[in-house]
């Protein structure tokens, strides 16, 4: 059995933690403390090992760390966002990729080439670009990706693994209510139709990612967004 | 102007433009200042250092540029905004707004378990808290002047870093905080891009 921690809070979370449940992972949620008006220092980068530990210790040695960082759902233009409002974006979700990997070395590596622990940032594509309206988000997201690398690097000879994976900001900001932003790709006319289902579209994947045979990709990104990111 | 290489354009092809550069007082900051200057453009060396900037712009001064020093602590918000008005007061504009300045990168070297929380929060001010400081500081002084604004950024930020990951995850986040001003911006005349030199300097 795969076992998951799953590092993030929210409706996409909830629907990631079923649909890994229905691929028959052990799944343990570890909700990270995000503090709403971060001011200077937004986290101190140690606070989640303490959540991530109890989380394995309950779970077991997981196989697979799914870390989901907050960024928010709307636009903002960088001259009107406050320090507080960039923090939350760029700094707090980058200072969150940082504690997991630091919180998850000892948890992942050291296992054999075959069958070393993953492990996985979900984002949404907006990463892959900047955008107008998203300059802080995007710019988390790559250097969220460059984290994705540089760990790769540092943990090969561990046999541990990391991954990107990019999904539509549909699906990523799901029970979000406000509105993405004029002028994104409507979802109908994307190559697929859809912007995916965490259920259906995204744990198959993430399952597979977690499995032996997906061992040889490591540091890479993967988009999963039934091409609507493409097709803009 | 006199060059070693024969390609480059010659002339005063920035006349009467203004620049200022983040971490100007040496290495690559200084190189790009003094390119500038001697394509005719006033420029301010931002940086911490005086006692490094001021000498380094007298000496451009002595050979007829026009250099000036001004201190910035580019994590400290007030220096960074104060740096641009006071460019913006004295020379009537800002055409062209470099932040080159990085702080941290060595000290937040090594594996990333091991890597010093100093050294990261460093990178993080100097970097990317630095660059929204100069977007939000800079923008209005770059949209009248139509002007450019520049963000050095590494090759550790392309394809991350085993040495200095931490350094490739600021730089990477720069790289694509540039695009998504790039298109922010674009409506207001205001180019936006990173430069990533390979480059060793202190």
């Amino acid at each position: 059995m795969i076992r998951t921690l799953l590092v993030g809070a929210g409706v996409f979370v909830d629907a990631l933690c079923e649909g890994l449940e229905a691929q028959g992972h052990a799944v343990a949620v570890v909700v990270p403390l995000r503090k709403p008006s971060a001011e200077v220092t937004p986290y101190d980068l140690d606070t989640p090992a303490t959540g991530l530990n109890v989380a394995a210790g309950l779970l077991g040695s997981p196989n697979l760390v799914i870390h989901v960082p907050a960024v928010p759902e709307g636009p903002t233009d960088v001259i009107d966002q406050t320090v507080e409002e960039w923090i939350a974006a760029c700094e707090a979700p980058l200072d969150e990729a940082v504690a997991v990997v630091r919180s998850v070395q000892p948890l992942l590596a050291g296992r054999s080439p075959t069958g070393g622990g993953r492990l996985v940032w979900v984002l949404p594509t907006t990463a892959l670009s900047g955008s107008a309206g998203f300059v802080a988000t995007g710019a988390a997201c790559e250097g969220i990706r460059a984290l994705a690398k540089g760990t790769a690097k540092q943990w090969g000879a561990d046999g541990a693994t990391t991954s990107v994976l990019l999904v539509d900001p549909g699906v990523f900001f799901a029970g979000c209510e406000a509105p993405l932003t004029e002028g994104m790709q409507d979802p109908a006319l994307a190559s697929l139709g859809r912007v995916g289902d965490p259920v259906s579209d995204l744990a198959p994947l993430l399952d597979l990612l977690a499995d032996p045979r997906a061992a040889f990709t490591t540091g890479g990104t993967i988009v999963a967004d039934g091409g609507t990111w493409m097709a803009l | 102007m006199t060059s070693n290489f024969t390609f480059l354009p010659t002339g005063p092809l920035l006349q009467g433009r203004v620049a200022l550069v983040t971490g100007g007082a040496s290495g690559v900051g200084l190189g790009m200042a003094t390119a500038m200057a001697r394509y005719g453009a006033s420029v301010v060396l931002a940086c911490l250092r005086t006692e490094t900037g001021e000498p380094a712009a007298a000496t451009l001064r002595e050979a007829g540029l026009d250099v000036r020093c001004i201190r910035c602590d580019v994590t400290v918000t007030d220096d960074v905004f104060s740096a641009i008005a006071t460019t913006v007061k004295e020379f009537g504009r800002l055409d062209c707004l470099i932040h080159n300045a990085v702080a941290g990168t060595f000290t937040g070297a090594g594996p990333i378990t091991e890597a010093s929380l100093d050294g990261w929060r460093m990178l993080v001010a100097s970097s990317l808290r630095a660059s929204f400081d100069c977007a939000r500081a800079g923008h209005a002084a770059l949209q009248k002047a139509k002007g450019s604004l520049v963000l050095l950024t590494s090759a550790a930020g392309m394809e991350g870093s085993a040495a200095i990951p931490l350094y490739g995850v600021v730089k990477a986040a720069q790289r694509t905080l540039a695009k998504g001003l790039a298109a922010e911006w674009g409506p207001d005349g205001i180019r936006v891009n990173s430069v990533a030199p390979l480059a060793l300097t202190k």
